[in-house]
């Protein structure tokens, strides 16, 4: 059984995949279980688009069931199935040529308990400019942000995922939260805009 | 700490800390104060996107993709040996049509087997003459010029 640096006792996630990489499928399904919102959430930060980000995640389970032969516990299991994620977005919002105006919002988030109408609305739109400024991010600012805000990995393992350094990690967060602030102070040309910040 | 610092530790403080040093800058300075609130705006902004469950019927969807895969993929590992085998036998089809179709003689009704051999022959002939034409030519090539020009010479007469 291959296990170099990360142990599944160490990571209980690696451990689940050598699992599977030996032949026990029911493994799979837990890794499944376990990272489908987390990864589903991120292709839709991503892409921006609720069918997108679930082809994207289909695909993303696909692979890493595809690719169980060639999986080598270098890292936690986490920074390797965002690797694929991220690898993905990217490529998918390069090859459509990605664009502000292809975010479409499906808002099936639930208002707060208690929300007026029109605090509902407000949380809407706040949502809806937040994933126009999120698409307008080149690929990579935008991955590293959301790895690192949303999934809690550190910027070593941001890195390590996105397979730059970790100071590059740090710029392109840096840079990302300034683009971010920017656009949303401002609005983002979306008639009736105001800004946010 | 200067402001230039301060701004740069607070566009990333929300992953690494803000930091006593910080701290003691924002108390002191209103125009980094302000810029700490745009980014705790933004991080509030960041927070509200709260994280959502797929359409129903996504596990069906998928799970009906891998099967889909699974049953793909005994072929796909011997994919490569059904290529071979593919393109041996199209190979070996291919060279018993060639073989069927050279033999003429056997095959085409008796009265067109003359008009057959005599656009073989016309076709040699062919070939021939310009076999004669570029062997002409390689000869010419290894004579020398004063050569050339006395053969013309001759030929001119």
């Amino acid at each position: 059984m291959r296990d170099t640096n990360h142990t599944g006792a160490q990571d209980p996630d690696v451990g689940l995949m050598l699992a599977f990489q030996q032949g026990d499928e029911e493994s799979f399904v837990m890794l499944y279980r376990a990272y489908r919102d987390r990864i589903y959430n991120f292709c839709r930060r991503m892409l921006s688009r609720t069918d997108l980000a679930e082809e994207a995640t289909q695909e993303v389970f696909l692979k890493l069931y595809q690719q169980r032969v060639r999986y080598e516990p270098r890292s936690r299991f986490s920074t390797y199935v965002f690797r694929i994620a991220a690898n993905h977005c990217i490529n998918m919002r390069q090859r459509r040529g990605f664009r502000e105006s292809d975010s479409e919002i499906v808002d099936r988030q639930a208002a707060p308990d208690g929300a007026s109408p029109a605090r509902a609305l407000e949380q809407r739109r706040l949502r809806e400019q937040l994933q126009n400024a999120l698409a307008s991010l080149p690929g990579q600012q935008a991955a590293a942000l959301l790895l690192c805000h949303y999934d809690g990995l550190s910027y070593r393992e941001t890195a390590d995922s996105l397979r730059i350094s970790e100071s590059a990690v740090k710029s392109l967060v840096h840079r990302a939260r300034e683009r971010l602030m920017e656009a949303l102070s401002t609005g983002n040309g979306v008639e009736g805009d105001h800004a946010v910040l | 700490m200067q402001c230039y610092e301060a701004r740069r530790l607070l566009a990333t403080s929300r992953y690494e800390g803000q930091g006593a040093e910080l701290d003691a800058h924002l108390t002191a300075c209103d125009a980094c104060r302000t810029a700490a609130s745009r980014v705790s705006a933004l991080d509030t902004l960041l927070d509200g996107d709260l994280p959502e469950e797929p359409r129903p019927g996504f596990d069906t969807r998928f799970f009906a993709r891998l099967d889909e895969l699974k049953r793909e993929k005994p072929a796909s590992k011997l994919a490569w040996w059904w290529y071979l085998v593919s393109a041996g036998s199209a190979a070996a089809l291919a060279l018993g049509i060639f073989a069927l179709v050279g033999r003429t003689s056997t095959v085409l009704p008796a009265e067109d087997r003359e008009l057959v051999a005599n656009l073989e022959l016309v076709e040699n002939e062919d070939l021939l003459r310009h076999l004669d034409e570029v062997e002409a030519y390689v000869l010419l090539a290894q004579v020398d010029s004063a050569t050339l020009e006395r053969m013309a010479q001759e030929r001119g007469r």
